[in-house]
């Protein structure tokens, strides 16, 4: 009859935890985009330019930088 | 199999585990894998946290504590910064940013939609007007001293210099806006229209409003006059230009300056503080002409951008013995002439 090491086999359970999110979250993603056929996400590097570059252009159109109102035709 | 071995080979699984993990989620999500680093999504602008980062305030009439050159030059400068940042992140984002090694990109002609382009040339020049312009803090040296004094007889006036390069710096000002609205045209995929500033004073609400061209103002040129080289090819282009062309006769103006009595941006002279669009010396002369796009309403941003960037200074021009091109009085503003507005506006603007 064997003996079990319940010490292992409680510390199992938190590593478990740590992977499955860890491994099954972005195989996921990846498989969910393979079955659509879409196309891969652009590069970490590419998204964090444009997430920047989105949060620089949002604080142009907040502080004014986009017209206030359209402009009107030319008076007579 | 002994414990050594099962313990190496669970080892080597679970680090091949975890680096396909980490791999993974680098790919496809944002999640934040080094210390201290925020997620893409939550990260702002720039290298600063926000609350570090100046204030940028991207207003056509920007309230300033201040209405002084120097608070005028630090927004000029935040906002070139700004500009300079977002043209990086445009690049690194694989938006269609052309790269200036060291010439300004080609737009005439060129398929497909140029506001990258005119980002980055909107860049080139406000980083020209900046450096052209006088940081408040500076200190005039010996030979800046001497040519002042040479060219005006008198002691050194910061005033006056400042005067000078108050034109660069609200050209700075104008010139980052329409380098932020070009990318985000680049980024909705649409085509960059000019919003026309204030004509008398570029710092006013936007010039929404269409007024006469005033009286004793330069009348804004076509725009083949920026190639200072091609006089030939510009008469012609000049020739026909001038048929049929409303928009020659009238400017934006914002709408308490169209409703009223204007109140331009006023530049010191030697002759006392006049209108901007009134000073010739060592002031580009597509501010006056074009008064910041505001007079130019036939130009297009491809037509404005190159001639913020081309077009020559008034004392250039003299410097060069050209005889072609815009700008082409020298010396102090006309308005301290006095009389022969009409004859010194044909002279500048043949």
């Amino acid at each position: 009859m064997s003996t079990v090491d319940w010490s292992r086999a409680l510390a199992g359970l938190p590593l478990g935890l740590l992977l499955v999110p860890l491994l099954l979250h972005p195989l996921a993603l990846l498989t969910v985009r393979l079955v659509r056929r879409r196309p891969l996400p652009p590069p970490r590097s590419r998204r964090r330019a444009r997430a920047e570059l989105d949060a620089l252009l949002g604080e142009f159109a907040a502080r004014g930088g986009t017209p206030s109102r359209a402009q009107g035709p030319p008076a007579p | 199999m002994d414990a050594s071995t099962r313990a190496g080979l669970i080892l080597a699984a679970v680090t091949a585990l975890v680096t396909l993990a980490l791999t993974l989620l680098h790919r496809f999500t944002d999640v934040p894998l080094r210390p201290g680093r925020r997620p893409t999504g939550e990260r702002t602008a720039g290298d600063q946290p926000a609350g570090e980062r100046p204030f940028v305030d991207w207003e056509s009439a920007p309230d300033l504590p201040e209405f002084s050159y120097a608070a005028l030059y630090a927004l000029a400068v935040r906002r070139r910064d700004a500009l300079a940042r977002a043209v990086r992140c445009a690049r690194e984002a694989d938006l269609p940013v052309p790269e200036p090694l060291g010439l300004l990109p080609e737009t005439r002609g060129q398929a497909g939609p140029q506001e990258g382009a005119y980002a980055v040339l909107a860049l080139a020049a406000a980083d020209e007007f900046i450096e052209e312009s006088l940081p408040p803090d500076s200190v005039p040296t010996a030979g800046q001293l001497d040519e002042f004094e040479q060219r005006t007889g008198g002691t050194y006036d910061r005033r006056l210099e400042e005067g000078i390069a108050l034109t660069d710096v609200v050209a700075a000002l104008e010139v980052s806006r329409i380098g932020m609205r070009a990318l985000i045209c680049l980024t909705e995929g649409t085509a960059l229209t000019l919003d026309r500033p204030c004509y008398f004073h570029p710092l006013h609400e936007r010039g929404t409003e269409r007024v006469p061209w005033p009286q004793d103002a330069f009348t804004a040129e076509d725009p083949g006059h920026a190639l200072v080289d091609e006089v030939d090819e510009v008469d012609e282009v000049d020739d026909e230009g001038d048929e049929g062309d409303k928009d020659d006769d009238v400017v934006a103006a914002c709408p308490a300056c169209a409703a009223g009595t204007p109140a331009p941006l006023l530049v010191r002279t030697e002759a006392g503080e006049v209108p901007y669009y009134l000073t010739e010396f060592e002031t580009k002369s597509v501010f006056q002409t074009s008064g910041y796009g505001a007079g130019a309403l036939s130009w297009d941003a491809d037509d404005l951008l190159r001639a913020f960037v081309e077009w020559h200074t008034f004392e250039t021009d003299d410097d060069r013995g050209d005889t072609g091109g815009a700008g082409r009085a020298g010396g102090v503003g006309r308005a301290s002439g006095g009389q022969g507005d009409t004859d010194d506006r044909t002279e500048a603007t043949a």
